[in-house]
């Protein structure tokens, strides 16, 4: 079994990967949907989740002692910052962590033979995997579907749309059923654009690519609703049948374009 | 808890421990901020249109990225559609031996004369740069130090559109002089072409204040080209193409 690092394969790393524990059991972590109080206002759709720990043991087998100082420095130097995991048995997905530390044994051998083991904890404070490479869907006041995998996703929207007035996003259970509505108060211009990010619960209006602020900044257009979120508890994954988007407006035809990468717990 | 079978294969060497890279964006993080930090400015004067990954076009607005899924093989990639688009990060780096990698497809930059691919240089297209545009059959790499430059030019005029290609441009430099090749890879195409090493010429110890990394143009005023970028990396040292993906 591999393991990529980013995407450095971590057995051309090390003599040999030899454990992997933690990346495949079921995410079984508490999730609890959270909202505020006042369901008058907008609320946003926040999820309380527990990390993932996944160890990697490898073996480190050089025939000199200063080649395993190389090769443990070599690992070090791929563990720092945030990064992406992903196994062969799913290429397409990563999930994105942190080394939180390693630990090194010495085997009971004699000296002269210089393998040792290391302990790789990674941490993923989201414990869902994504895929790779995102959808990108374009939106209009049609139903489109969103595949899912077998977590929710908080997508990103970004709608157009010249003389649009009071954009409203929808979004409807694979059998129709209306599960959440963002309502808009505003007009789009013709070089107007509205950035809504349901993961990080910002809207940001941009006019001919600026960032707007004042009285016209993108929070300001928020009026009731909430944040979309696509939930595979409104799909039926066996008839391919998946939540859908649609746009609507006061006056005008918005559009736009959605983007989200699956996930799957 | 899974436990693996120790591999028939072992690694008994020791790699090297390398550099990360100096600059690194990847379209399907779906922003034009790199993950190496650099925050990356989009400018487009016009709608432009883009295909979705079910195959429909839609339109983006004024200087809003048009993220396009492509098909290769069996498999969808998500990338960003330039044409009359600026793409441009401010990076800080100083002339030195390194690789430079481009995913993409092609849409109609190796066909046009001049058209820019990769820059590293100041807005102006003065004092020491490197690029890489087209001869309008050919992709071709140039350093510039400012006064003289040194070009090479692939052989065939590949990739055809629409194919994955892998650019890589290297640089060397001795401390004194640079040399510049280009290799190109049709993925599950033509395959691997070398232009070889250019003649050398003199070092510049700079590439010049405001200096930008841009794709698509030569500057900010060149002609700009069309094409599909999945990704742009660039790295100290002279590394292959897989070799640099791999590292963040």
């Amino acid at each position: 079994m591999s393991i990529w690092i980013n995407d450095r394969p971590l057995d051309a790393l090390v003599s040999a990967i030899t454990g992997l524990d933690g990346y495949l059991a079921p995410d079984a972590g508490a999730h609890e949907l959270v909202a505020l109080a006042d369901t008058a206002a907008i609320v946003g759709t926040s999820v309380l989740v527990t990390p993932r720990t996944i160890t990697v043991t490898v073996d480190i087998e050089t025939s000199l002692l200063l080649d395993r100082q190389t090769m443990l420095d070599t690992v070090a130097s791929h563990l720092r910052g945030r990064l992406r995991l992903r196994a062969a048995d799913r290429p397409d997905r990563e999930i994105s962590v942190v080394c939180q530390g390693t630990a090194l044994t010495f085997y009971h051998q004699p000296l002269a033979v210089v393998a040792c083991s290391l302990v790789l904890t990674f941490v993923a404070p989201d414990p869902v995997w994504t895929d790779i490479e995102p959808r990108v869907l374009a939106l209009s006041s049609a139903r489109v579907p969103c595949p899912l995998g077998t977590a929710s996703v908080a997508p990103s929207l970004t709608l157009y749309g010249g003389t649009v007035v009071n954009p409203v996003v929808i979004v409807r259970a694979a059998n129709g059923e209306e599960v959440g509505r963002l309502t808009l108060t505003g007009s789009l211009s013709s070089t107007g654009a509205l950035v809504i990010d349901a993961a990080a619960q910002t809207l940001d209006h941009l006019v001919a690519g600026v960032r707007q602020t004042g009285a016209t900044v993108g929070l300001a257009w928020l009026t009731s609703g909430t944040f979309p979120l696509l939930d595979p508890s409104d799909a039926d994954a066996a008839q391919t049948a998946w939540p859908t988007i649609e746009l609507t407006a006061s006056s005008g035809t918005p559009t736009g374009v959605l983007t989200y990468a699956r996930r799957y717990s | 808890m899974i436990r693996i079978p120790p591999p028939t294969t072992r690694h008994a060497g020791a790699p090297d421990v390398r550099a990360r890279a100096l600059f690194r964006w990847q379209a399907r993080t779906l922003t034009t901020t790199a993950i190496t930090g650099q925050d990356g400015v989009l400018v487009r004067a016009a709608t432009g249109t883009a295909v979705d990954s079910v195959g429909t076009t839609y339109t983006a607005v004024h200087s809003m990225p048009r993220w396009e899924s492509r098909t290769f093989g069996a498999a969808a990639r998500v990338g960003l559609r330039l044409g009359a688009d600026d793409l441009a990060w401010p990076v800080s780096v100083v002339p030195r031996t390194m690789t430079v990698v481009l995913e993409l497809s092609e849409a109609g930059t190796r066909t046009t004369a001049g058209a820019g691919l990769f820059y590293l240089g100041n807005d102006a297209v003065t004092g020491a740069r490197w690029l890489i545009d087209s001869t309008g059959t050919n992709y071709r790499a140039t350093i510039h130090n400012g006064t003289t430059s040194a070009s090479v030019t692939l052989a065939s005029a590949l990739p055809t559109t629409a194919q994955a290609t892998r650019l890589t441009m290297q640089v060397t430099d001795d401390g004194t002089n640079w040399s510049v090749r280009l290799v190109r890879d049709v993925v599950s195409g033509a395959g691997e072409e070398n232009t070889g090493w250019s003649s050398t010429i003199a070092r510049a110890a700079t590439f010049g204040a405001t200096t930008q990394l841009r794709l698509n143009r030569l500057g900010s005023a060149g002609t700009q080209g069309s094409t599909w970028v999945a990704q742009c990396a660039m790295v100290a040292g002279l590394r292959d193409a897989t070799d640099v993906l791999e590292d963040c």
